[in-house]
Protein backbone atom coordinates (compact mmCIF):
# COMPACT_ATOMS: atom_id res chain seq x y z
CA UNK A 1 0.00 0.00 0.00
CA UNK A 2 2.94 2.27 0.99
CA UNK A 3 5.05 1.43 -2.39
CA UNK A 4 1.91 2.04 -4.70
CA UNK A 5 0.83 5.86 -2.77
CA UNK A 6 5.02 6.29 -3.19
CA UNK A 7 4.58 5.33 -6.97
CA UNK A 8 1.27 7.37 -7.36
CA UNK A 9 3.24 10.21 -5.94
CA UNK A 10 6.61 10.30 -8.38
CA UNK A 11 4.05 9.56 -11.32
CA UNK A 12 2.31 12.60 -10.19
CA UNK A 13 5.81 14.78 -9.93
CA UNK A 14 7.16 13.28 -13.10
CA UNK A 15 3.95 14.65 -15.05
CA UNK A 16 4.25 17.96 -13.44
CA UNK A 17 7.98 18.63 -14.17
CA UNK A 18 7.54 17.09 -17.76
CA UNK A 19 4.67 19.14 -18.22
CA UNK A 20 6.02 22.53 -16.44
CA UNK A 21 7.22 24.23 -19.25
CA UNK A 22 3.34 23.67 -21.26
CA UNK A 23 1.99 24.85 -17.82
CA UNK A 24 4.16 28.01 -18.26
CA UNK A 25 2.68 28.76 -21.62
CA UNK A 26 -0.72 27.89 -20.81
CA UNK A 27 -0.40 30.62 -17.79
CA UNK A 28 0.28 33.06 -20.20
CA UNK A 29 -2.91 32.46 -22.19
CA UNK A 30 -4.80 32.51 -19.56
CA UNK A 31 -3.62 35.80 -18.42
CA UNK A 32 -3.63 37.62 -21.88
CA UNK A 33 -6.75 35.70 -22.88
CA UNK A 34 -8.78 36.57 -19.56
CA UNK A 35 -7.08 40.43 -20.02
CA UNK A 36 -7.89 40.63 -24.02
CA UNK A 37 -11.75 39.34 -22.93
CA UNK A 38 -12.44 41.94 -20.57
CA UNK A 39 -10.37 44.60 -23.31
CA UNK A 40 -12.84 43.70 -25.91
CA UNK A 41 -16.35 43.29 -24.33
CA UNK A 42 -15.08 46.65 -22.86
CA UNK A 43 -15.09 48.45 -26.42
CA UNK A 44 -18.22 46.97 -26.89
CA UNK A 45 -19.72 48.39 -23.76
CA UNK A 46 -18.71 51.66 -24.51
CA UNK A 47 -19.76 51.64 -27.98
CA UNK A 48 -23.38 50.79 -27.27
CA UNK A 49 -23.46 53.59 -24.66
CA UNK A 50 -22.21 55.64 -27.67
CA UNK A 51 -24.81 54.31 -30.01
CA UNK A 52 -27.62 54.32 -27.22
CA UNK A 53 -26.56 58.10 -26.61
CA UNK A 54 -26.97 58.70 -30.01
CA UNK A 55 -29.89 57.21 -30.61
CA UNK A 56 -31.39 59.04 -27.86
CA UNK A 57 -30.74 62.20 -29.07
CA UNK A 58 -32.65 61.50 -32.33
CA UNK B 1 -26.23 -23.29 -47.43
CA UNK B 2 -23.17 -21.20 -48.51
CA UNK B 3 -26.08 -18.54 -49.57
CA UNK B 4 -27.33 -18.44 -45.97
CA UNK B 5 -23.05 -18.54 -44.69
CA UNK B 6 -22.50 -15.02 -46.86
CA UNK B 7 -25.85 -13.51 -45.06
CA UNK B 8 -23.52 -14.20 -41.54
CA UNK B 9 -20.67 -13.33 -42.86
CA UNK B 10 -20.52 -9.62 -41.23
CA UNK B 11 -21.25 -11.13 -37.64
CA UNK B 12 -16.84 -12.11 -37.56
CA UNK B 13 -16.30 -8.04 -37.74
CA UNK B 14 -18.58 -7.54 -34.78
CA UNK B 15 -15.92 -6.71 -31.92
CA UNK B 16 -17.00 -5.42 -28.38
CA UNK B 17 -15.80 -1.94 -29.58
CA UNK B 18 -18.40 -1.55 -31.42
CA UNK B 19 -21.21 -2.68 -29.10
CA UNK B 20 -19.35 -0.39 -26.45
CA UNK B 21 -20.04 2.17 -28.97
CA UNK B 22 -23.50 1.26 -29.94
CA UNK B 23 -24.33 1.34 -25.86
CA UNK B 24 -22.93 5.15 -26.06
CA UNK B 25 -24.38 5.86 -29.38
CA UNK B 26 -27.92 4.79 -27.28
CA UNK B 27 -27.12 6.27 -24.28
CA UNK B 28 -27.34 9.83 -26.47
CA UNK B 29 -30.19 8.76 -27.97
CA UNK B 30 -31.95 8.11 -24.76
CA UNK B 31 -30.69 11.90 -23.34
CA UNK B 32 -32.40 13.54 -26.67
CA UNK B 33 -35.93 11.66 -26.68
CA UNK B 34 -36.78 10.62 -22.82
CA UNK B 35 -34.89 13.51 -20.91
CA UNK B 36 -35.31 15.69 -24.15
CA UNK B 37 -31.91 17.26 -23.63
CA UNK B 38 -30.56 18.89 -26.87
CA UNK B 39 -32.62 16.55 -28.57
CA UNK B 40 -31.50 18.33 -31.75
CA UNK B 41 -27.99 17.34 -31.86
CA UNK B 42 -27.42 14.78 -29.27
CA UNK B 43 -30.05 11.99 -31.43
CA UNK B 44 -28.27 12.49 -35.02
CA UNK B 45 -24.89 12.24 -32.71
CA UNK B 46 -26.06 9.41 -31.19
CA UNK B 47 -27.52 7.58 -34.16
CA UNK B 48 -24.27 8.27 -36.15
CA UNK B 49 -22.44 6.76 -33.57
CA UNK B 50 -24.32 3.32 -34.66
CA UNK B 51 -23.71 3.88 -38.23
CA UNK B 52 -20.24 4.39 -38.19
CA UNK B 53 -19.59 1.44 -35.46
CA UNK B 54 -21.53 -1.20 -38.12
CA UNK B 55 -19.25 -3.92 -38.83
CA UNK B 56 -18.71 -3.84 -42.94
CA UNK B 57 -16.75 -6.11 -45.30
CA UNK B 58 -14.82 -3.05 -46.27
CA UNK B 59 -14.17 0.46 -44.37
CA UNK B 60 -14.96 3.26 -46.02
CA UNK B 61 -18.12 1.87 -48.27
CA UNK B 62 -21.62 2.55 -47.90
CA UNK B 63 -22.55 4.73 -45.16
CA UNK B 64 -19.93 5.51 -43.40
CA UNK B 65 -18.13 7.00 -46.70
CA UNK B 66 -21.13 9.80 -46.72
CA UNK B 67 -20.55 10.52 -43.12
CA UNK B 68 -16.96 10.53 -44.09
CA UNK B 69 -17.43 13.31 -46.81
CA UNK B 70 -19.93 15.01 -45.34
CA UNK B 71 -17.36 15.68 -42.61
CA UNK B 72 -15.16 16.95 -45.07
CA UNK B 73 -17.27 19.58 -46.79
CA UNK B 74 -19.12 20.71 -43.61
CA UNK B 75 -16.38 20.58 -41.37
CA UNK B 76 -12.80 19.91 -43.09
CA UNK B 77 -13.11 22.68 -45.44
CA UNK B 78 -13.10 25.73 -43.66
CA UNK B 79 -15.59 24.81 -40.91
CA UNK B 80 -18.66 25.80 -43.05
CA UNK B 81 -21.48 24.01 -41.12
CA UNK B 82 -20.77 25.76 -37.66
CA UNK B 83 -20.31 28.87 -39.29
CA UNK B 84 -24.11 29.05 -41.12
CA UNK B 85 -25.73 27.26 -38.44
CA UNK B 86 -23.79 30.41 -36.54
CA UNK B 87 -26.25 32.81 -38.67
CA UNK B 88 -29.36 30.89 -37.85
CA UNK B 89 -28.27 30.94 -34.28
CA UNK B 90 -27.90 35.01 -34.96
CA UNK B 91 -30.87 35.35 -36.18
CA UNK B 92 -33.09 33.53 -33.25
CA UNK B 93 -31.09 36.22 -31.17
CA UNK B 94 -32.76 39.61 -29.39
CA UNK B 95 -30.06 41.68 -28.33
CA UNK B 96 -32.57 44.72 -26.81
CA UNK B 97 -32.13 43.67 -23.61
CA UNK B 98 -28.62 43.81 -23.32
CA UNK B 99 -28.59 46.66 -25.51
CA UNK B 100 -30.69 48.46 -22.82
CA UNK B 101 -28.25 47.66 -20.12
CA UNK B 102 -24.57 46.83 -22.26
CA UNK B 103 -22.32 46.66 -18.67
CA UNK B 104 -24.11 43.25 -18.23
CA UNK B 105 -21.42 42.25 -20.66
CA UNK B 106 -18.72 42.36 -18.09
CA UNK B 107 -20.58 38.80 -16.82
CA UNK B 108 -20.59 37.52 -19.82
CA UNK B 109 -16.59 38.10 -20.26
CA UNK B 110 -16.39 37.23 -16.42
CA UNK B 111 -18.35 33.78 -17.28
CA UNK B 112 -15.36 32.71 -20.13
CA UNK B 113 -12.77 32.54 -17.22
CA UNK B 114 -13.73 28.81 -16.79
CA UNK B 115 -12.29 27.89 -20.31
CA UNK B 116 -8.74 29.52 -19.65
CA UNK B 117 -8.79 27.87 -16.17
CA UNK B 118 -9.15 24.27 -17.98
CA UNK B 119 -7.19 25.50 -20.61
CA UNK B 120 -4.25 25.54 -17.66
CA UNK B 121 -5.47 22.16 -15.74
CA UNK B 122 -5.91 20.63 -19.44
CA UNK B 123 -2.12 21.41 -20.33
CA UNK B 124 -0.83 18.99 -17.60
CA UNK B 125 -3.57 16.18 -19.05
CA UNK B 126 -2.26 16.57 -22.14
CA UNK B 127 1.45 17.30 -23.83
CA UNK B 128 -0.07 19.23 -27.24
CA UNK B 129 -1.16 22.72 -26.03
CA UNK B 130 -3.40 23.11 -29.11
CA UNK B 131 -5.59 19.75 -27.48
CA UNK B 132 -5.58 21.60 -24.23
CA UNK B 133 -6.87 24.66 -25.68
CA UNK B 134 -9.73 23.01 -27.59
CA UNK B 135 -10.46 20.49 -24.75
CA UNK B 136 -11.03 24.01 -22.59
CA UNK B 137 -12.95 25.58 -25.29
CA UNK B 138 -16.07 23.01 -23.89
CA UNK B 139 -16.60 25.68 -21.56
CA UNK B 140 -17.64 28.01 -24.02
CA UNK B 141 -21.03 25.96 -23.98
CA UNK B 142 -21.22 26.54 -27.75
CA UNK B 143 -21.11 23.70 -29.77
CA UNK B 144 -20.13 25.40 -33.14
CA UNK B 145 -17.31 27.60 -31.43
CA UNK B 146 -15.83 24.30 -29.86
CA UNK B 147 -16.25 22.70 -33.23
CA UNK B 148 -14.85 25.71 -35.28
CA UNK B 149 -12.09 26.25 -32.48
CA UNK B 150 -10.43 22.51 -32.04
CA UNK B 151 -10.58 21.95 -35.74
CA UNK B 152 -8.84 25.21 -36.59
CA UNK B 153 -6.17 23.84 -33.99
CA UNK B 154 -5.96 20.62 -35.28
CA UNK B 155 -7.06 18.97 -32.33
CA UNK B 156 -6.80 15.21 -32.03
CA UNK B 157 -10.02 14.93 -29.55
CA UNK B 158 -12.87 16.46 -32.20
CA UNK B 159 -15.22 13.83 -31.60
CA UNK B 160 -15.39 13.68 -27.57
CA UNK B 161 -14.97 17.59 -27.53
CA UNK B 162 -18.13 17.30 -29.40
CA UNK B 163 -19.88 15.28 -27.85
CA UNK B 164 -18.83 16.95 -24.23
CA UNK B 165 -20.06 20.12 -25.18
CA UNK B 166 -23.40 19.18 -26.31
CA UNK B 167 -23.44 16.67 -23.36
CA UNK B 168 -23.08 19.59 -20.90
CA UNK B 169 -25.10 22.27 -22.66
CA UNK B 170 -27.99 19.99 -22.32
CA UNK B 171 -27.14 19.58 -18.76
CA UNK B 172 -26.65 22.93 -17.86
CA UNK B 173 -30.45 22.68 -15.76
CA UNK B 174 -28.66 20.23 -13.15
CA UNK B 175 -24.80 21.08 -13.09
CA UNK B 176 -25.05 25.10 -12.97
CA UNK B 177 -27.94 24.90 -9.54
CA UNK B 178 -25.78 23.43 -7.05
CA UNK B 179 -22.83 25.02 -8.08
CA UNK B 180 -24.58 28.68 -7.92
CA UNK B 181 -26.14 27.67 -4.70
CA UNK B 182 -22.41 26.59 -3.42
CA UNK B 183 -21.18 30.05 -4.26
CA UNK B 184 -23.87 32.23 -2.83
CA UNK B 185 -25.62 32.40 0.16
CA UNK B 186 -29.64 32.57 0.85
CA UNK B 187 -29.49 36.33 1.53
CA UNK B 188 -28.05 36.95 -2.02
CA UNK B 189 -30.10 34.92 -3.84
CA UNK B 190 -32.58 36.96 -2.45
CA UNK B 191 -31.94 40.11 -3.75
CA UNK B 192 -34.37 41.77 -6.37
CA UNK B 193 -33.16 43.56 -8.77
CA UNK B 194 -35.55 46.19 -10.81
CA UNK B 195 -35.52 45.89 -14.57
CA UNK B 196 -35.84 49.13 -16.05
CA UNK B 197 -36.22 48.09 -19.96
CA UNK B 198 -34.82 51.58 -21.64
CA UNK B 199 -35.96 51.93 -25.03
CA UNK B 200 -33.62 50.85 -27.78
CA UNK B 201 -33.70 52.67 -31.34
CA UNK B 202 -33.89 50.69 -34.32
CA UNK B 203 -30.81 52.23 -35.45
CA UNK B 204 -28.57 50.95 -32.87
CA UNK B 205 -30.12 47.50 -32.90
CA UNK B 206 -28.72 47.66 -36.98
CA UNK B 207 -25.61 49.47 -36.14
CA UNK B 208 -24.71 46.88 -33.29
CA UNK B 209 -24.19 43.60 -35.38
CA UNK B 210 -21.65 45.48 -37.51
CA UNK B 211 -19.89 47.41 -34.60
CA UNK B 212 -19.32 44.30 -33.01
CA UNK B 213 -18.13 42.75 -36.09
CA UNK B 214 -15.69 45.68 -36.69
CA UNK B 215 -14.33 45.97 -33.28
CA UNK B 216 -13.41 41.94 -32.92
CA UNK B 217 -11.83 42.01 -36.04
CA UNK B 218 -9.72 44.87 -34.51
CA UNK B 219 -8.67 42.99 -31.66
CA UNK B 220 -9.32 39.32 -32.21
CA UNK B 221 -9.51 38.62 -35.94
CA UNK B 222 -8.93 34.62 -35.36
CA UNK B 223 -12.94 35.30 -34.16
CA UNK B 224 -13.94 37.17 -37.25
CA UNK B 225 -15.42 34.12 -39.03
CA UNK B 226 -17.27 33.28 -35.82
CA UNK B 227 -18.98 36.40 -34.67
CA UNK B 228 -19.15 38.30 -38.31
CA UNK B 229 -21.38 35.09 -38.95
CA UNK B 230 -23.66 35.71 -35.95
CA UNK B 231 -23.69 39.21 -36.29
CA UNK B 232 -24.84 38.84 -39.92
CA UNK B 233 -27.87 36.37 -39.02
CA UNK B 234 -28.57 38.99 -35.97
CA UNK B 235 -28.43 42.17 -38.81
CA UNK B 236 -31.10 39.92 -40.90
CA UNK B 237 -33.26 39.69 -38.05
CA UNK B 238 -32.86 43.35 -37.14
CA UNK B 239 -32.91 45.27 -40.29
CA UNK B 240 -36.90 44.70 -40.88
CA UNK B 241 -36.63 44.48 -44.59
CA UNK B 242 -35.13 40.96 -44.84
CA UNK B 243 -38.31 38.94 -42.32
CA UNK B 244 -38.45 36.00 -44.91
CA UNK B 245 -34.38 35.80 -44.75
CA UNK B 246 -34.20 36.11 -41.11
CA UNK B 247 -37.28 33.48 -40.70
CA UNK B 248 -34.85 30.93 -43.22
CA UNK B 249 -32.26 31.65 -41.22
CA UNK B 250 -33.79 30.84 -37.91
CA UNK B 251 -35.62 27.85 -38.64
CA UNK B 252 -35.03 25.88 -42.41
CA UNK B 253 -31.10 26.77 -42.23
CA UNK B 254 -30.65 26.12 -38.73
CA UNK B 255 -32.11 22.81 -38.63
CA UNK B 256 -30.44 21.96 -42.02
CA UNK B 257 -27.61 22.22 -40.71
CA UNK B 258 -28.07 20.86 -37.24
CA UNK B 259 -29.25 17.89 -39.04
CA UNK B 260 -26.32 17.60 -40.63
CA UNK B 261 -23.83 18.70 -38.15
CA UNK B 262 -24.99 15.98 -35.44
CA UNK B 263 -24.86 13.17 -37.62
CA UNK B 264 -21.40 14.55 -39.53
CA UNK B 265 -19.51 14.86 -36.05
CA UNK B 266 -20.39 11.08 -35.77
CA UNK B 267 -17.51 10.50 -38.50
CA UNK B 268 -15.49 10.78 -35.79
CA UNK B 269 -17.21 8.59 -33.37
CA UNK B 270 -15.37 5.67 -34.60
CA UNK B 271 -14.74 3.00 -31.68
CA UNK B 272 -10.69 3.45 -32.29
CA UNK B 273 -10.90 7.22 -32.24
CA UNK B 274 -13.25 7.62 -29.25
CA UNK B 275 -12.79 5.03 -26.90
CA UNK B 276 -9.44 5.59 -25.18
CA UNK B 277 -8.69 7.08 -21.38
CA UNK B 278 -8.41 10.47 -23.29
CA UNK B 279 -12.28 10.94 -23.68
CA UNK B 280 -13.15 10.30 -20.05
CA UNK B 281 -10.20 12.90 -18.88
CA UNK B 282 -11.50 15.02 -21.52
CA UNK B 283 -15.46 14.53 -20.28
CA UNK B 284 -14.04 15.41 -16.33
CA UNK B 285 -12.36 18.53 -17.87
CA UNK B 286 -15.61 19.85 -19.74
CA UNK B 287 -17.36 19.26 -16.15
CA UNK B 288 -14.94 21.49 -14.56
CA UNK B 289 -15.27 24.31 -17.67
CA UNK B 290 -18.96 24.58 -16.90
CA UNK B 291 -18.62 24.85 -13.14
CA UNK B 292 -15.63 27.33 -13.16
CA UNK B 293 -17.00 29.36 -15.66
CA UNK B 294 -20.34 29.46 -13.27
CA UNK B 295 -18.34 30.00 -10.80
CA UNK B 296 -16.55 33.18 -12.41
CA UNK B 297 -19.57 34.83 -13.42
CA UNK B 298 -21.43 34.87 -10.03
CA UNK B 299 -17.94 35.39 -8.10
CA UNK B 300 -17.98 38.99 -10.32
CA UNK B 301 -21.13 40.09 -9.50
CA UNK B 302 -20.38 39.47 -6.09
CA UNK B 303 -17.17 41.39 -6.20
CA UNK B 304 -19.34 44.23 -7.56
CA UNK B 305 -21.45 43.92 -5.03
CA UNK B 306 -18.84 45.20 -2.42
CA UNK B 307 -18.72 47.90 -4.13
CA UNK B 308 -22.38 49.09 -4.84
CA UNK B 309 -25.08 50.74 -2.10
CA UNK B 310 -28.03 48.87 -0.90
CA UNK B 311 -30.98 49.22 -3.32
CA UNK B 312 -28.68 48.60 -6.56
CA UNK B 313 -27.04 45.51 -5.49
CA UNK B 314 -26.50 42.54 -8.24
CA UNK B 315 -28.29 39.32 -7.75
CA UNK B 316 -25.22 37.12 -7.88
CA UNK B 317 -26.67 34.73 -10.13
CA UNK B 318 -26.98 36.37 -12.85
CA UNK B 319 -24.01 35.97 -13.33
CA UNK B 320 -23.97 32.22 -14.00
CA UNK B 321 -26.08 32.94 -17.11
CA UNK B 322 -23.01 34.03 -18.41
CA UNK B 323 -22.02 31.16 -20.12
CA UNK B 324 -23.33 31.20 -23.90
CA UNK B 325 -25.46 27.97 -23.45
CA UNK B 326 -28.65 30.29 -24.64
CA UNK B 327 -31.86 30.67 -23.67
CA UNK B 328 -31.30 28.08 -21.05
CA UNK B 329 -28.87 29.26 -18.57
CA UNK B 330 -30.37 32.54 -18.42
CA UNK B 331 -33.68 30.71 -17.44
CA UNK B 332 -32.28 28.37 -15.15
CA UNK B 333 -30.90 31.56 -13.21
CA UNK B 334 -34.65 32.76 -13.59
CA UNK B 335 -36.46 29.93 -12.33
CA UNK B 336 -34.00 29.78 -9.10
CA UNK B 337 -34.68 33.05 -8.35
CA UNK B 338 -38.55 32.58 -8.23
CA UNK B 339 -37.76 29.26 -5.66
CA UNK B 340 -36.24 32.23 -3.69
CA UNK B 341 -39.00 34.34 -4.17
CA UNK B 342 -41.65 33.91 -6.01
CA UNK B 343 -42.19 37.70 -6.79
CA UNK B 344 -38.60 38.08 -7.89
CA UNK B 345 -38.08 38.08 -11.52
CA UNK B 346 -34.55 38.01 -13.25
CA UNK B 347 -34.91 37.24 -16.44
CA UNK B 348 -34.55 40.13 -18.24
CA UNK B 349 -31.40 40.27 -16.22
CA UNK B 350 -30.35 36.59 -16.96
CA UNK B 351 -30.97 36.94 -20.65
CA UNK B 352 -29.00 40.03 -20.76
CA UNK B 353 -26.11 38.62 -19.53
CA UNK B 354 -27.04 35.09 -21.34
CA UNK B 355 -26.77 36.69 -24.58
CA UNK B 356 -23.56 38.70 -23.60
CA UNK B 357 -22.03 35.29 -22.85
CA UNK B 358 -22.76 34.55 -26.63
CA UNK B 359 -20.29 37.41 -27.76
CA UNK B 360 -17.84 36.52 -25.18
CA UNK B 361 -17.41 32.88 -25.87
CA UNK B 362 -16.72 33.74 -29.78
CA UNK B 363 -14.25 36.27 -28.73
CA UNK B 364 -12.38 33.92 -26.23
CA UNK B 365 -12.42 31.32 -29.12
CA UNK B 366 -10.54 33.57 -31.32
CA UNK B 367 -8.16 34.80 -28.37
CA UNK B 368 -7.19 31.49 -27.91
CA UNK B 369 -7.05 31.16 -31.35
CA UNK B 370 -5.10 34.10 -32.00
CA UNK B 371 -2.89 33.01 -28.82
CA UNK B 372 -2.09 29.56 -29.82
CA UNK B 373 -0.88 30.27 -33.50
CA UNK B 374 1.83 28.30 -33.96
CA UNK B 375 1.98 26.15 -30.75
Amino acid sequence: MHNWIVNLGDSILRLFSERSANMGEALKIVGVGMLGIFVVMGAIILTVQLLNKLGSRK
Amino acid sequence: MEVFMKLLENFQYIQWQHVAMWVIGGILIYMAVAKEMEPTLLLPMGFGAILMNLPVAEVGTGVQAVINALFSIGIDYHELFPLLLFVGIGAMIDFGPLLSNPKMMIFGAAAQFGIFFTLFVASIFFPELKDAASIAIIGAADGPTAIYVAKMLGSNYIAPIMVAAYSYMALVPLVQPPVIRLCTTKKERLIKMKYEGKDVSRTTKILFPIVVTMIVAVFAPDAVALIGFLMFGNLLRECGVTNSLSDTAQNVLANLITIFLGITIAARMRAEEFLQIETLIIMGLGLVAFVVDTMGGVMIAKLMNLFLPEGKKLNPMIGAAGISAFPMSGRVVHKMGLEEDSSNFLLMHSISVNVSGQIASVIAGGLILALMGGK
